[in-house]
């Protein structure tokens, strides 16, 4: 299989790097498409099917390839895949559980593949606020599919407006739904992991009330007012210019404790000041302990890239794309590095690359199984075999 | 900082005395140190913001922590509170059943000291007349007979005292008993003991169930002899024992089993360094369920108003104080045995 990635910041400038690249003899099946809400997705996707080619795609909270980031802009990732070892399939959330929706779309995929994996992109907060829920998804596809399935993606973005995101298809799209890119796995190779590097601070508190993704008081007091005061922001809560998620809810996600298994990240994303509320990324069930965490070092970074070279040699597996799905958090909290970050793993394996800022992640997590995840850089390596 | 370096870029780019490898190379480097300064500034400012911020998570922490640690206080003060008033309550309650088991011995007691009592009113009335007959015989001038008599008398009224001594004796230790431990430990004939608190239980039971009935063995060994032991407590324990014997085998008799006889023993031996005493029954036995439990204080299961559970508990503490062991043998449906086995040279 070969790869190309592409960007530009037109359907028009899109147009013209495909058609050199495809001048020079390179004829993709699939394009893995990384977008701005404020492009118009349906002439990238227009163009594509003119060219033949199948569309897999999500929009983004900042793209990038290798070698270049934007906010705003288009980044493609150009496979040659055989048309026999993939499908893309999309599934709407609309007038069904997230759990129904995901296992219709695992069984979808099984009926084609006998041992499928999934690259998965989903929406994240559709236009009228619905929220979906990440954790739901994965549990769902892997009770369908078996826990030992291979399940890489992230939520689409919204360049951080948080006023809808969305995926789509050549002739399809949704703010409510989900995209998956469907490998056969006996002819495609898949390795990646997901890392955050946030730790936890402080003492565990209590959610004592919520409702879906808001939560109203931690140990019996007004969210926000707390929220903000330990991070010391009181007076931001008044200020209407106040950018919540980038000057705090992107540092400071909470740690939520959950059984048996590894705290589940979940970021702050907003707030309403009229409830005393904070809006979360993902529903917070009453109850929920937690702590508070704080941004990774800088050495993270080299922590994400030490940890590929590992399994890259530990594997002997070698690639021919990538793609990173790496948390819109980590642009907030590790600014430039978060762009090493994404160009070192593209020079671990030395293969074109594309991915987004994302609103939660899935993934391997280090040493463990396929995980919904948030703060996580979670990229993938594919190889046709 | 940025606009500079752009400054030098552009200054570059117009050199026109420089090859474009060159300018390139140049380029690249200041390219280069312009990301490494974006980078540098980037930490800086992430640095100072981080470190505020995680100064003011942790002091907040701290003081939560301080406000966690001051209701923990509170808590544990009132927990304390609870503590010793629940310790009081169940001294009160020990208390009370040492009170209610002297209320079982009243009627053990009544029975006992009524036979002292029979002989002193028999005897003060033989007395009476006596005297009568002798005040006679003093008006005749009768030497010898008031002599006589008045041997006689002087004889009823050796035995009065014997037994006004008695009566006093079992009063006083029913005195003893209901004291609330500060017995002293003196020489005591084991034996003795055992029957005394054997009788008292079983004219106890009969007091209150006219109905009951048991066969009573006792199997007594004669070197049993002597031991240094509160005797109020251990036989304490001893009543206890035979009170749960009893209850048992009662028990079992209700259910009208073909050929059932109620029997309880008691027996004493000595066995080297230890005298043991054993309160066999032939009653219900005790399930393995209940048997680890019964040493527990306030453990019972029989109906409420018939037992406190602290029978068990309370001779358990006793023999514990004698430096001796207090076990128990049980088959479930056979009958149960519990032995007092008590160190002779413990002080
Ligand atoms: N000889 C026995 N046979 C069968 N069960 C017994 C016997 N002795 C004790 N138990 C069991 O052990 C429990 C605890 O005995 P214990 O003497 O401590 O309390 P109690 O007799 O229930 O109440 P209390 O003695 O305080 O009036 C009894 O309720 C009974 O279930
Ligand atoms: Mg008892």
């Amino acid at each position: 299989m070969n790869a190309r990635s592409l960007k530009g910041n037109s359907p028009g400038e899109i147009n013209i790097a495909l058609e050199t690249c495809m001048a020079e003899g390179f004829s993709p099946t699939l394009a893995v498409v990384f977008i701005s809400v404020k492009q118009d997705r349906n002439a990238v996707c227009e163009l594509l099917t003119r060219h033949g080619i199948d569309v897999f795609g999500s929009t983004s909270s900042g793209e990038f390839t290798d070698g270049h980031e934007s906010t705003g802009e288009i980044a493609l990732l150009l496979l040659d895949i055989r048309k026999s070892n993939y499908c893309v399939l999309l599934e709407s959330f609309d007038g069904k559980t997230d759990e129904e929706a995901a296992a219709t779309l695992a069984k979808k995929a099984l009926r084609k593949f006998s041992k499928p994996a999934f690259i998965l992109c989903s929406s994240f907060f559709s236009v009228d606020g619905k929220v979906v829920n990440g954790e739901v998804l994965v549990r769902s596809i892997e009770s369908v599919v078996g826990p030992q399935v291979n399940l890489f993606g992230g939520m689409a973005g919204d360049d951080l407006s948080f006023t809808g995101s969305w995926v789509f298809t050549n002739d399809q799209a949704s703010d409510y739904g989900m995209v998956a890119l469907v490998l056969n796995e006996d002819k495609i190779d898949l390795q990646g992991m997901a890392i955050s590097g946030w730790k936890p601070l402080g003492v565990f508190m209590t959610v004592t009330k919520s409702e879906k993704n808001l939560i109203y008081t931690i140990d019996d007091k007004p969210a926000l007012e707390m929220y903000l005061r330990y991070l010391g922001e009181e007076r931001a809560g008044s200020d209407e210019q106040f950018d919540f998620f980038k000057t705090v809810g992107g540092h400071y996600p909470f740690q939520i404790e959950r059984e048996g298994r590894q705290a589940l990240m979940c970021t702050p994303i907003g707030y309403d000041k009229e409830k005393e509320a904070l809006v979360c990324e993902a529903d917070v069930p009453q109850g929920s302990r937690f702590r508070f965490s704080t941004p990774p070092d800088f050495d993270i970074i080299e922590t994400v890239i030490e940890k590929a070279g590992e399994l890259k040699s530990a594997t002997q597996a070698e690639a021919e794309a990538l793609l990173i799905f790496s948390c819109a958090g980590r642009l907030s909290a590790l600014g430039p590095l978060a762009t090493q970050e994404n160009d070192g793993l593209a020079d671990v394996w030395n293969v074109p690359m594309a991915g987004f800022f994302t609103y939660g992640e899935f993934g391997r997590a280090v040493n463990g199984k396929h995980e919904f995840h948030s703060t996580t850089c979670s990229w993938v390596a594919l190889k046709e075999k | 900082m940025n606009q500079q370096i752009q400054l030098i870029l552009d200054y570059f780019q117009q050199q026109e005395q420089l090859s474009a490898d060159e300018k390139n190379a140049l380029i690249k480097a200041l390219k280069k140190v312009k990301s490494d300064l974006e980078i540098a500034e980037f930490k800086l400012e992430r640095t100072e913001k981080v470190k505020r911020t995680t100064a003011i998570l942790l002091d907040e922490t701290i003081q939560e922590l301080e406000l966690k640690r001051k209701a923990v206080e509170e808590t544990n003060a009132a927990l304390q509170q609870s503590m010793e008033e629940l310790k009081a309550a169940q001294a009160q309650l020990i208390q009370s059943e040492k009170m209610a088991s002297l209320g079982e011995l009243t009627a053990g007691i009544a029975h006992e000291i009524q036979n002292p009592l029979n002989f002193v009113n028999n005897f003060s009335d033989v007395t009476l007349e006596l005297i009568g007959e002798m005040v006679e015989e003093v008006d005749k001038g009768n030497t010898e007979e008031v002599k006589a008599i008045a041997r006689d008398v002087q004889q009823n009224m050796e035995k009065i005292l014997h037994h006004g001594k008695r009566a006093g004796e079992i009063v006083k230790g029913m005195l003893q008993h209901s004291r609330t431990s500060s017995g002293q430990k003196e020489l005591t004939d084991i034996n003795a003991l055992a029957d005394e608190y054997l009788r008292l239980a079983y004219h106890g039971l009969r007091a209150k169930d006219k109905a009951f009935n048991a066969t009573l063995h006792t199997e007594y060994d004669e070197n049993a002899g002597k031991v240094n032991v509160i005797p109020q407590d251990i036989g304490r324990v001893i009543l206890n024992l035979i009170t749960n014997a009893f209850y048992t085998v009662n028990e079992r008799k209700r259910l009208k089993e073909e050929g059932y006889e109620p029997v309880v023993t008691v027996s004493t031996s000595r066995i080297s360094d230890h005298i043991e005493i054993k309160v066999k029954d032939n009653g219900m036995g005790i399930p393995k369920k209940v048997l680890d439990k019964i040493f527990q204080p306030f453990f019972t299961t029989k109906p409420t108003g018939h037992g406190t559970g602290l029978g068990l508990s309370l001779s358990y503490d006793i023999v514990k104080a004698h430096g001796g062991e207090l076990s128990v043998h049980s088959d479930h449906g056979e009958g149960t045995v519990f032995i007092v086995s008590i160190p002779t040279n413990h002080q």
